[in-house]
């Protein structure tokens, strides 16, 4: 026997199922059009190096110089290994196929009979695609010269963009998800307003915030103009402070505003300033513009995110609320990981302010939906008021040890490594090595990827036998720990690594120490009840991240990116041990009375 | 129960269009993706050649000589400009923006402010030697010349044509187009079954007290 419901449910999971599988296919099959498309185009980079190398011989003998005579070989593909890194070795040979000259790291093999390989062709030997070409002068050939490429460099830049294109197929199946289960709730429950309602939009407002994730400090540290006040590690920082600081001062106040104009109307009003503000970002020249332009999408994201989680909270009953908030960071999350990959290729393809003018269109996109979604949602409104915010709920946080513990042993720690971590020291250092915008959103979304995939592990674990003060005590120290790999070797891959600890870190904090908050907010009475403490932290979270992040932008302006990792990482490690002593200490008690 | 198949095929063709728009929007993101590599490259290979123009010039900077007063600096851009037919035109130009030797279609009075604005943000912000834009119909990649003692002195501009870029690219998304109708026919059939499957299940006697 089925229910109906269920019997949806199945039939959607088969279908989204049927969905990620043909994305799948596409995904393989573009890689083979690529790699078939490309490969000529790289190769004609390896022919031109080998051309350049033979002009640059015969040029020398030109002037009188003999084959044998020519001097300074070595220092001369040296100088060309700086410009073209795949190039391995030159060989310059006579026509009996004695080496002359050899320059860069040729192999010993190098004189071997296997290195024989007929003019104006290639073979792979050894790892090295060489290639011959003939020395002519007056149209007579008087030697060769065998140039050796690293044979896996193409082959690495085709890896790396189907690693790209994994990420989008990945983007498609995200956005695809959202899709469905909008259009599947519109038609299944089309008669009775849910918590999927505001799913969509939410989504597609979040995934317009994000998309400049990836090169926002890149984007204002071009803006810097010479003889600026700050130093330019600081000015760059200065746009997320301001983001930062907008959002903690607004936050407290949303769950009022929500209270007096309505869910609908403040995520209308929040849609409004967004979209204000990345029209103003298209055309943003210094970092003045750009920082208060941050602060108004602060103000934004402040009042739509907290607009959603009052919505999503007023319709779950108590026993839901763990499932309701982990649904709001399941949409963020979704949204922030699209649009932060998003962003990395739209803006390698278009550039930096077209990526804001494609915010401006997704804004006005959420708008739209929202005005047609959550339209009634309203009048069915549960549930009290949210408690109006004080500054003495803030002190009330601040006398409560064990939400003081929790502050500033996990959820300010875990703000300040997504403020001064993942979204100012990770861009700017994978920059700084020469990394394009796409490879820099692909590290972070690889954070967010994480989150996705192992927030619903954790909240299953969460409510099984594991105790959540626990677990989002390990996050935080996951988290602080993982730092240490990027600040003892910063490569784009210890970056990945790290990213990615840091995200299972934190999927193991965000969505449980959000219900840990309000239970032991309420377990301090009504008058410092949920609203107050959540209010509280996200004042004292947002506030705590900003002061991260200036510590962070002034160890880089006094030293370098890989110090303020390394110091990031300590202070990290030691606010988990710290907590989780904390709440052993909790446990040890109440178990001892 | 009657609704409820309903539902199930109102949901079938609604979830067969998001899939067919999804795979619409990996398809564009995928061309997409295609055409900036492609112009990365292709700014690359430019590199290599006006790359080789510089350091011929810098030769000529290192016995003395200024840039303008180099008499065969159309002779090194040509050498140049020969490793790659396709490339259109190259320039070099002084730190004011001023074209000193040109061949080919590259300006010859000053270089457009695309590319002198490229060349001023690798200059004054020291961010590598190279650098490579697009604008106008044309790929633009350039790298400084320095002087003999390390100072950027002017800078080397090869211009590119896009319109082979363009060919390429309308013929991967010629490629990509037919792989995606194939892949979204599959899966609307695909849906199709697992629609007539799920309505096939009511049959069951047990699913009929539902």
């Amino acid at each position: 026997m089925s229910h109906p419901r269920t019997s949806h449910n199945r039939f959607i999971a088969a279908v989204i199922g049927l969905l990620a599988a043909a994305l799948a296919l596409l995904g393989v099959l573009i890689v083979q059009d690529f790699n078939r498309a490309l490969e000529p185009e790289l190769q004609r980079r390896s022919e031109l190096i080998g051309t350049t190398v033979q002009d640059d011989v015969e040029r020398a003998l030109e002037v009188g110089i003999p084959l044998h005579a020519l001097v300074g070989t070595e220092a001369y593909v040296d100088a060309l290994t700086n410009d073209f890194p795949e190039l391995e070795f030159v060989l310059v040979r006579d026509l009996d196929g004695t080496v002359l000259h050899a320059g860069g790291n040729a192999p010993d093999a190098g004189l071997d009979e296997r290195f024989w390989v007929p003019p104006n062709e290639s073979r792979e030997i050894a790892g090295s695609l060489v290639t011959r070409y003939g020395v002519d002068i007056s149209e007579s050939r008087i030697g060769m010269i065998d140039i050796g490429v690293d044979a896996g460099s193409v082959r690495s830049r085709l890896e790396d963009l189907a690693l790209d294109l994994a990420v989008i197929v990945l983007v498609a199946l995200v956005v695809g998800y959202e899709l469905a289960l909008s259009v599947s709730t519109r038609i299944a429950r089309r008669s009775r307003p849910g918590l999927l309602d505001i799913r969509l939009v939410l989504f597609v407002f979040v995934v317009a915030e994000e998309l400049n994730k990836p090169f926002l400090p890149q984007f204002t540290l071009e803006a810097i103009e010479p003889g600026a006040v700050f130093d330019p590690a600081v000015a760059v920082s200065l746009p997320i402070m301001a983001y930062l600081l907008t959002l903690g001062l607004i936050s407290p106040f949303a769950g009022r505003l929500t209270a007096s104009l309505g869910e609908r109307r403040l995520v209308l009003l929040g849609f409004a300033i967004a979209a204000l503000s990345h029209l103003g970002m298209v055309f943003a020249e210094s970092v003045t513009q750009i920082t208060l332009l941050r602060a108004s999408s602060g103000v934004a994201y402040g009042v739509v995110t907290v607009a959603s989680v009052e919505y999503l909270i007023e319709r779950g009953s108590s026993s839901d609320r763990m499932r309701a908030m982990t649904t709001f960071v399941a949409i963020v999350i979704g949204g922030t990981f699209a649009g932060t990959a998003l962003g990395g290729v739209f803006a390698d393809r278009f550039g930096f302010r077209s990526v804001f003018a494609i915010s401006l269109v997704l804004v006005t996109t959420a708008a739209i939906l929202a005005w047609h979604l959550i339209s009634a949602a309203r009048a069915r409104r549960q549930g009290p008021a949210p408690v109006a915010f004080s500054a003495k709920d803030v002190a009330s946080v601040l006398r409560r040890p064990r939400l003081l513990a929790l502050l500033a042993g996990v959820t300010v720690p875990m703000n300040v490594v997504l403020a001064a971590f993942l979204w100012y020291l990770v861009p700017l250092t994978l920059a700084a090595a020469g990394n394009s915008t796409a490879v820099i959103g692909r590290t972070l979304m690889l954070y967010y990827l994480a989150v996705l995939v192992a927030g619903p592990l954790v909240a299953r674990l969460g409510v099984g036998r594991v105790a959540t003060p626990i677990i989002v005590g390990l996050g935080g120290l996951i988290s602080g720990l993982a730092l240490f790999i990027p600040a003892a070797e910063a490569t784009a891959l210890s970056f990945s690594l790290a990213v990615v600890l840091v995200g299972l870190g934190h999927a193991a904090i965000r969505g449980p120490q959000l219900s840990l908050a309000i239970e032991l907010g309420e377990t301090h009475g009504a008058s410092a009840g949920r609203g107050a403490s959540l209010a509280a932290m996200r004042l004292l979270e947002r506030l705590g991240s900003l002061v991260g992040l200036v510590v962070a932008a002034l160890v880089v302006a006094a030293t370098d990116l890989a110090t303020a990792i390394a110091v990031l990482a300590v202070a990290i490690s030691l606010a988990g041990v710290a907590y989780l002593g904390s709440v052993v200490r909790v446990r040890r008690r109440v178990r001892d009375e | 129960m009657g609704e409820c198949v309903r539902d199930v095929g109102r949901l079938a063709i609604a979830l067969a269009l998001v899939g067919v728009v999804t795979i619409a929007g990996l398809t564009g993101l995928a061309v997409l993706k295609f055409s900036a590599f492609l112009a990365t490259s292709v700014g690359e290979r430019l590199e290599i050649v006006a790359n080789t123009a510089a350091t011929d010039l810098e030769s000529t900077i290192d016995l003395g000589l200024s840039l303008d007063a180099v008499a065969n600096g159309e002779v090194i851009l040509e050498r140049a400009r020969s490793h790659d037919p396709a490339i259109s035109g190259i320039a070099v130009f002084d730190l004011e923006g001023q074209v000193l030797h040109a061949v080919g279609d590259a300006p010859t009075v000053a270089v457009d402010p695309e590319t002198y604005d490229a060349f001023r943000v690798v200059v004054l912000e020291d961010v590598g030697e190279a650098w490579s834009v697009e604008a106008e119909g044309r790929v633009r990649s350039g790298v400084v010349v320095a002087g003999s003692f390390g100072q950027p002195v002017a800078g080397v501009v090869a211009y590119y044509p896009v319109t082979e870029m363009r060919a390429q690219v309308s013929a991967i998304a010629d490629a990509l187009l037919l792989d995606a109708a194939r892949v979204g026919l599959l899966l609307v059939l695909a849906i199709v079954v697992v629609y007539l499957l799920f309505r096939r299940g009511p049959a069951d006697p047990e699913s009929d007290l539902t």
